[in-house]
Formats: C-alpha cells, structure tokens, sequence
C-alpha cells in the first residue's frame, strides 16, 4: 500500500506547482492543493500506483534530457517535459485532482481561505461562510 | 381484519408526498415510507463542492449511501459496470424525504399541449415507442396550478408564448434577471426569438411563512439556506404530517409488494436497518402506491415477484422496466469579451420554447435556457473548451479571466424512447440486504439523437448572436438517458398490453396498486419534469382518495 512517505515527494510536489502555477494569484501549493491530492491518493491505490509510476518516468526524462531531477529544473523546462506527457491518464488524473482541490470549497483542503474563489470572482453568499453550516470536526478532516 | 393502514406509499420524493397529504386531509391512514433520511440546511447544508447531487467526484451528499447500494451498468459494447450511486452509469436520483425536491434547482415547467400526443404530431419512428399519452394538457392544467399554487411557483404568467392555456397567475413574481440574461436577451431579439425568464418552485418574495431566496446560487445538489425553495418535504409533508393521519417512515426499505393467494395486493415488505441488524416485518393496507422514482420503482414491482405472479407484478406484457428515459442536455458555452455574470443565484434567468415543437424534419425539441450558476469546480470540469490545456498558464488564465466572460445555454430534448432502454434486475449482483439491483441497459432511440444535434445548432446559433466571440461544446451522440430526469419505465396507457397502468397510475390487473412518479410518464416533455409529476400527483392522489 503506498503511503503519505511514498506519495509526498518533491516531484510530485514540482508537477502540482506547474498544473496551477503561482503568479499573480496563487499557486496550487500556496493553497494547499497537494495535500489534497496526496489525501485522495492514499484513499486510491491503483491511481496512486498509476501516478507515482508516471512521476519516476518524469524525473527520468529529466536526467535524460536535461541532466537533472524534475524538481530542481526551472519551471520552462518543467513544463516542456510535462507538454510531453500531457494526454497521458496518469498525468490528465493528477491535473483534474489537482483542480478539484484548487478550485473546490476550502474545508476539501486545497484552496485556502477560499482565495481561488477570490481570483475567479466567485462569491458564495451563503450566511454560515464558505462551507455552509458544518460541524468543526469536519474542518479538521 | 382491518388493514394496519388505508394506504402506504413507497418513496416520500416529488409525487408521493402529494399523494400522503391529499389522502390525509381525506381522513386515511397513510403510511409514508422512504429508504433515504431527512435532510435538512443545518444538518446537510454543508457546501462540499465534490461531494453533491451536481458533482459527486468522490461522494454524495443525499443517498443512497455510496456503499452497499450498487446497480449494473451495461455498456453499448456490451461490457458489463458495477457502479456505486456517485459514479457515472448509476443515474442517481436523491434517496431523502422529499428525495430530489431537497436539492435540485426547481424549474417549473408545464408540458406543452403538443407534448403529450408526440406519436399523433410526429408519427411513430421504428423501432421506438413514442406514444401519445392517455390524458391530454386540458386534464392536467388545473392540477399544474395546483402544484404552482400550493408548492409555491414564481414566474412571467405571460411570458411563454407557446404554454398551453392557464387559469391563474404564478403566486410569486419572477427571478430577478441579471447581467447574463440581458445579454442574451439581445440574442434572442436579433434571432426574432420569444424569451422569458423561466418558472421556479422558489419564494421570490417571502411566501407561506417561509422566507424569500438569498441568491446563494448553490440550489443545485444542495439544501437552501433560507427555506425558500419549494420542495415537497417543507410544503405537503408538513400538511400530511399536521393531519395526525400520516405516519413517516424513513430510513426504511420497501423489498416488496404482498400479495395474497389470489393474487391481490394486501401491503409491503418493510427492511429496516436498525443498529446494523436488519429488520423485517409485514404491514397491510387497503392500497399500495409505488413512488420510487423510474429505477427503483420498477425494481420493487420487478423484486414482487410470486408464483402467481413470476415476472413481478404488473409486468404480465413484460412492460414494467422498459422505455426508461430521461433527458438529453446538449450544452453550448460562449466566450464573451466583457463580464456577461454575476452570482446572484438561482442563475436560471432566460429562456426560450421556441423550439419545442414545429422544427423542420426533427421530432419535438426542448427548452433552452442559461444555467444555474456553475460552483468553480463545475465550471473547472465542464465549461473549458476542449482544445484548451487542463493545466499549466493557459488553463489557470482561463479560469481567472472566463469564470465572469463565460456563459452557457443548455435545455432538455423531448427524448423519443425506446423499449430496449430499460431496468430489469441483474442476475448475479445484490445490494446489502441481499436483493438482486436494477440492471440498465440499452440506449434512447437514435431519433433523439437527431433532436439533440438540433437543439445544439439552436443554442450555438442563440449563443453567438448575443455576441460571443468564442463558441463551443459537445456534440451529442447515442447514450443511455436517465439520471434525476428518469421517466417511463411504467409508462400509463390505454391498453394492458402496451402499458403498466391505466391513466390514473393504477396497475393492470390489480385494482389496489398504483404507480405516482415519472414512472408513469409515457414520454417526458422538453422540460424538467418535476411540476408534471406534482401535477399528475394532484391528479391522482385526489382520485384515490375518492376511491378508498
């Protein structure tokens, strides 16, 4: 069974940064979307193989063509490597996990203090705040 | 001995709790059973963007619950899928007092008068049972007004020019329309085309003691903060209830309808799920009525099976589980070069019947209308053109610079049904209390098809003509249809050997079983269904009541 160890490398972590990049606004790591990935992982052993299968790959071609890991590159030649494997479903599954925790409600994980909401111009309205009403130990999840 | 009960109604969703209440002001003891829980805004309010009715990438917020509630999914290639109630195949409808009516969107569309003789305008198509139904819009508009007037609808009185006659006004006026309906009102305009802010089950203003809406724009896979919205569970389950005459039973499945020697319906099967050990026991009533949406209502009268009876009850022509259907949704996005949105929920603000009916070659139509606001998550998954990247600047630019350019025009097609579109119970696979699940198979005829691509060009065409720049979506191609819109699969009619009821839900062959839900629906208009299985349980509970 893979594990938070397992899944938690800076690779991963690399290819996150570069699905949503920071700019501007924030990135996908700003706002915490990489644990939000790591946590559906851990709840889907044959996606989280088919990822971290993808992911030595990644830093394969790395050291291959550019005679370094993924995660030291700078981000233009990250995301050169990443155009390659862009139609791949390990890479297309991490780009839509991704997504979900960026842009979903604050209390999935991934999208700290609703600011994606704040870049977008999504406004909630709802009286309770973001999440609507919620019992505190499901903030905590 | 006197029955436990005059009645009991399987399902407390749109249609059967209708039913309950007119039957308990009538003075009958009436009990109302649902497998689902009661949900309500403090409870179940959470706003979990992936796990709801709209998006349940990895769950859902009403039932039934993710495990130990399976159905088979066969694919066109013939590939067989066990799914779970949050995954594509399932066709979920929500399992909860009030079922769907406590999270959708509420659009309260009256059928055209055209769509119910569809088979007398257009023909029959081959290999499709397109029918007329046994009852025309004269027998149900005074119903339709009912539920508008009872449930609580809000909208333009004179708005659709296509509707068919109406005795009295919406109770409450329109939604407010907003930016993205000004804009695509100048579409519509410069196409010569009718539209008209759509009818909502939704106070507008404060009405019946609850309040008016707030325009959080989450009405749909969710319970409403204010109340505002209409469903049966804070409208007619609270009149049933206050009777003293109805009995709610939630939580509690129904796993079949008894029968006695010679064969007439004497009561239920009750399964509830107390403390993890499962209890079974038997109540009698003078009359049954099935409410358990398309999928499951099918299932229960499939599951009743006895010797007498070896194909299940009511399915003596092998009619019960066929011409499942539901609804087409061909959708077009525009990109537009200034803000065209804003968030002030519902969303649903501008529509057209234009197309309904009277189109050139092509059987029917639908609606067409903008749509409820999309949550981002939705927006992320759904509304990105296809060609853009699912990640990296692009992507990101995409959301920041569209989530307020972009909008979308979408409808229900009037789908033309096919008899191998259908649930029957899989051999092999059984839920948790050891029951054989509803198996789905088949597909829409391909004439609906046809429709689809049609309403397409029409939204595409509307979209573009209110200025957008960008245009895009997904052609439509041949699927399985049935989802929250599911209908047919006990379709009334005049004749035993092409129906499962006659035109008052009552099963052939059994003059105490009565189907009330789209099960009934012969064939399901251009248009959310929901206010037309409110108006035939006006109908019909009303009937009952007069014969019991």
């Amino acid at each position: 069974m893979t594990s938070q160890a397992n899944l938690a490398t800076p690779t991963l972590r690399a290819v996150i940064g570069r699905i949503i990049p920071a700019d501007q606004d924030p990135g996908a790591l700003d706002l915490g979307a990489d644990n939000y990935v790591i946590a559906r992982l851990l709840e889907n052993e044959p996606l989280s193989q088919s990822i971290q299968h993808g992911l030595v790959q990644l830093d394969t071609a790395a050291h291959r063509r550019f005679g370094s890991a993924f995660n030291q590159l700078p981000p233009s030649e990250q995301d050169k490597l990443i155009t390659l494997d862009q139609h791949t479903k390990w890479f297309a599954a991490l780009a839509e996990l991704t997504a979900e925790g960026f842009y979903a409600d604050p209390a999935n994980g991934g999208n700290r203090d609703a600011l994606s909401w704040r870049m977008i111009g999504y406004e909630h309205r709802l009286p309770d705040g973001p999440n609507g009403p919620m019992p505190k130990a499901d903030y905590e999840r | 001995m006197s029955a436990d009960y005059d009645c009991i109604i399987v399902g407390a969703g749109a249609g059967r709790t209708i039913v309950a209440a007119l039957l308990a002001e009538a003075g009958k003891r009436v009990l109302l059973v649902e497998r689902g829980r009661e949900m309500s805004y403090a409870r179940d309010g959470r706003r979990d963007h992936l796990r709801n009715q709209r998006l349940s990438s990895h769950g859902h917020n009403a039932g039934p619950d993710v495990d130990g509630n399976p159905r088979v999914f066969v694919a066109q290639d013939g590939t067989e899928h066990i799914v779970r109630p949050h995954e594509p195949g399932y066709h979920n409808n929500a399992a909860a007092v009030g079922s769907g009516t406590v999270v959708y969107g509420a659009q309260a569309w009256r059928f055209l008068p055209d769509d119910f003789r569809m088979a007398s305008r257009y023909g029959v198509p081959q290999g499709s049972s397109l029918t007329d139904w046994p009852i025309g819009y004269a027998d149900l508009a005074p119903f339709y007004e009912q539920a508008e007037q009872q449930i609580g609808a809000a909208g333009d009185s004179l708005g659709n020019r296509q509707q068919g006659p109406r005795g009295a006004d919406y109770p409450m006026p329109p939604v407010a329309q907003h930016h993205s309906a000004a804009t695509l009102q100048r579409g519509a305009a410069a196409l010569g085309m009718n539209s008209f802010t759509p009818p909502l089950l939704i106070n507008t203003i404060p009405h019946a003691g609850r309040a008016a809406c707030i325009g959080c724009g989450s009405c749909v896979g969710f319970p409403c903060p204010s109340n505002a919205k209409n469903g049966t569970q804070n409208t007619m389950l609270p009149r049933a209830l206050a009777t003293g005459n109805c009995e709610l039973l939630p939580n509690t499945m129904v796993t079949s309808i008894d029968t006695d020697a010679s064969g007439k319906v004497t009561g239920v099967t009750l399964l509830a799920d107390e403390d993890g050990t499962p209890q079974r026991r038997g109540v009698t009533a003078d009359a049954v009525v099935v409410s358990g949406g398309a999928i499951e209502s099918a299932r229960l009268l499939l599951l009743s099976r006895s010797a007498r009876h070896p194909d299940g009850l009511g399915n003596a022509n092998g009619q019960v589980g066929r011409h499942l259907q539901g609804h087409y949704y061909p959708s077009i996005y525009g990109w537009f070069d200034q803000d065209v949105h804003d968030d002030d929920g519902p969303g649903v603000t501008i529509a057209t019947t234009d197309f309904n009916h009277g189109n050139d070659g092509i059987i029917g139509g639908g609606m067409l209308a903008d749509d409820f606001i999309m949550l981002p998550a939705i927006f992320r998954k759904t509304a990105l053109p296809p060609d853009l990247p699912r990640w990296g600047q692009p992507a990101k630019d995409f959301m920041r610079d569209g989530y307020r350019r972009v909008l979308s025009i979408k409808g229900p097609v009037h789908e033309i049904p096919s008899p191998d579109a259908r649930v029957s119970l899989d051999s092999r696979v059984t839920d948790r209390f050891g029951l054989p699940v509803a198996r789905l198979s088949g597909t829409t005829h391909p004439e609906t098809v046809q429709t689809a691509r049609f309403m397409f060009e029409r939204a595409r065409d509307w979209m573009t003509a209110s200025g957008a720049t960008r245009v895009w979506g997904r052609e439509p191609g041949l699927q399985l249809s049935a989802g929250q819109h599911q209908a047919g699969t006990c379709r009334m009619g005049d004749r035993p050997e092409a129906s499962v009821t006659d035109q008052w839900g009552r099963v052939w062959g059994h003059d105490n079983l009565f189907v009330c839900d789209a099960s009934l629906h012969p064939t399901n208009g251009g248009f959310n269904p929901v206010l037309t299985i409110m108006a035939l349980a006006f109908r019909n509970g009303a009937h009952l009541a007069s014969q019991l």
